[in-house]
């Protein structure tokens, strides 16, 4: 009974790892595709493989790749963040937004940008004080939770409460420093609500440099099965051998590692750092760790592929210019998570 | 394998709740802690499990002190079963059986082998949860659930068995094959097996020795022909007893109410 459980439960596994990749390099090729101008994804392919194409068929192509690869890459590590801090919290609700780590880190990259707004240009400044940031606000949200009791109800009401403080002030700060921003070229709302439209090519570097060593500590340490362990309590983790302070801390540390490169990079993109561990979650059918760490970052990479390339199509056929990225993943995110979450709890 | 409690004090923000206890207990034999509720009976079992660390006096376990093991020895030898059990996230049974068997794989190991698998197909046998494997936990019944957290324990295959009130939430069938599977585990493996148990009558079917703890410390130990007298019972749970013995060895602790609106009482007044 058992054996045949668990070789089904891996057999799906393996297949929906092999779906969700195909689907992930298929994602990428129509968002590459997909734009002002548009390539056909054969001319895509031509122009990756064979490294033939026409001139301006290639600067736009080596143009939405970079656009592309960042939005794959922080859709993962946001995913990422929010499957740990779910399990930390044993919290489904819980997301690196609604704990209040990507508020103050944007809050911090904020008032960076106010003091010096060419930290912009900087980005292992701007990643580092992003991280920071982040960190602060994992402290923030857990000092607050633990004075009122240190149950995952009041985790996620001081999340609340430090997440409407620092989206508060980094509105104001960001509302400031506006003309600063937009004399590098920038619109400081795709700060608030996330956009891959300012990224630069090292970018790409940098979020794949944090995401790789996240997944190395992640593998290494086997956070895994200790956070499976700790999702039935810290007595029931520490019988296993697991020392707890020292997973919850690393865990958290991963979390604002993967949520600050992010927000340095894109902003604040909602809502992948909650669908993604869900839709993992519920097409796996169980929360073992070590299916939905791998299966929730590619879904929140098609994700965040998908809607970037959907905010492209948009301003490519309309008049408004180019949609916030946030707002977009919500738009194609929610209505899918709506379904998987019907069609799972009749299951 | 023997685990010795050597005069441990222990207390939560300076409440004691636990006061220069010694017990010591052998493999092969279920003992039960019995005691009212805050007696110290979890405190008792979480300090065996090194899950806290005593203010004063040691646990040793074959003569050396809990302190000089490695939390993966430890882990390997100790099971502890808490009936409170955190289910927000949805797993799924084998799941959470499994992770049972996470102290004895490499640390590089990602998946179980067979032989963790063939542990888990024995222990629901056991524990009659085979049909449960592949349902949520958040899912079942509190009794199945109960024989969830039974079967976690016992799949570790532990050489120390800690158990906190594992009869709770169980109808009156479950609760005997529960405990015979828990006397058979302890019987087959020699295994030093601790039991924190309410109810005396299930304490005196089954336990070999019998450690009655009052407000943190002990009171009576021994077997429990010698533990379960009206006096003892009386003086430590505040309620009056009625002790029958049975076929000279099994005991029946039958606990008088005292207070208004029972049914003896009303029948008695009318």
């Amino acid at each position: 009974m058992s054996q045949e459980v668990i070789s089904g439960s891996r057999r799906k596994f393996l297949f929906l790892a092999l779906l969700l990749t195909v689907a992930l390099a298929v994602s990428l090729l129509f968002s590459l595709s997909v734009g002002t101008s548009l390539v056909s994804p054969k001319e895509v392919l031509t122009c990756l493989i064979a490294f033939e194409c026409g001139k301006s068929a290639k600067l736009v192509v080596d143009m939405r790749f970079v656009r592309a690869c960042v939005a794959a890459l922080s859709g993962a590590m946001l995913a990422l963040a929010g499957t740990l801090v779910q399990g930390l919290t044993r919290n489904p609700l819980a997301d690196p937004y609604i704990i209040g780590v990507s508020s103050t880190s944007l809050a911090v990259v904020s008032a960076a940008v106010l003091l010096s707004p060419s930290v912009l240009v900087h980005r292992q400044v701007l990643i580092a004080v992003a991280f920071a940031g982040a960190l602060l606000g994992y402290i923030l949200t857990t000092t607050i939770s633990l004075l009122s009791g240190g149950s995952g109800t009041s985790l996620v009401l001081s999340g609340i409460a430090v997440s409407a403080l620092f989206s508060g002030i980094s509105h104001v700060l960001l509302y400031l420093s506006q003309n600063r921003i937009a004399q590098l070229g920038r619109n400081y709302v795709f700060l608030l609500l996330g956009s891959t439209s300012g990224v630069l090519r090292q970018d790409i570097t940098y979020l794949a440099i944090s995401l790789a060593t996240s997944l190395a500590i992640i593998f290494v340490l086997g956070i895994p099965k200790a956070l499976n362990a700790y999702l039935f309590g810290e007595l029931y983790a520490s019988q296993l051998g697991y020392r707890v302070r020292a997973l919850t801390a690393t865990t958290a540390l991963v979390s604002s590692v993967l949520t600050g490169a992010t927000v340095a990079v894109v902003g604040v993109v909602g809502f992948i750092g909650l669908a993604g561990p869900h839709i993992a979650r519920i097409s796996a059918g169980t929360s073992d760790h070590r299916a939905t760490v791998v299966l929730s970052a590619l879904t929140g990479s098609i994700l965040t592929v998908l809607a970037d390339a959907l905010t492209r199509a948009i301003s490519a056929i309309s008049s408004w210019g180019e949609l916030p990225l946030g707002v977009v993943t919500g738009i194609i995110g929610a209505p899918f998570l709506a379904y998987l979450v019907v069609k799972g709890g009749r299951g | 394998m023997r685990v010795r409690v050597d005069g441990v004090t222990f207390s939560y923000n300076s409440v004691k709740a636990l006061d220069d206890v010694t017990v010591e207990v052998e493999c092969g034999k279920v003992t039960c802690l019995l005691g009212p509720n805050g007696a110290g009976k979890t405190t008792l079992l979480k300090l065996i499990a090194s899950y806290i660390k005593p203010e004063r006096g040691a646990v040793y376990i074959d003569g050396k002190d809990l302190k000089m093991y490695s939390p993966r020895e430890l882990a390997r030898l100790i099971s502890i079963a808490d009936p409170h059990l955190p289910r927000t996230l949805p797993m799924r049974v084998v799941d959470f059986v499994l992770t049972a068997r996470y102290p004895f794989q490499g640390a590089f190991q990602y998946f179980e082998r067979d032989n963790d698998l063939k542990v888990v197909e024995e222990v629901s046998k056991e524990t009659l949860i085979s049909h449960l494997l592949d349902r949520r936990l958040d899912q079942l019944s509190s009794g199945e659930l109960q024989r969830v957290i039974i079967a976690a324990a016992l799949a570790k295959r532990p050489r120390i068995l800690l158990l906190d009130e594992p009869s709770a939430f169980l109808d009156i069938r479950y609760r005997f094959d529960m405990l015979d599977a828990i006397k058979r585990y302890t019987l087959a493996q020699r295994t030093v097996t601790i039991i924190a148990l309410h109810d005396l009558y299930l304490a005196s079917l089954y336990c070999d020795t019998v450690v009655l703890l009052s407000k943190g410390k002990v009171v009576s130990y021994g077997s429990p022909r010698e533990v379960f007298t009206s006096q003892i019972i009386e003086e430590v749970y505040g309620v009056r007893v009625k002790v029958v013995p049975v076929d000279g060895e099994i005991l029946l602790a039958f606990p008088l109410p005292s207070g208004e609106g029972t049914t003896i009482q009303e029948q008695t007044a009318s």
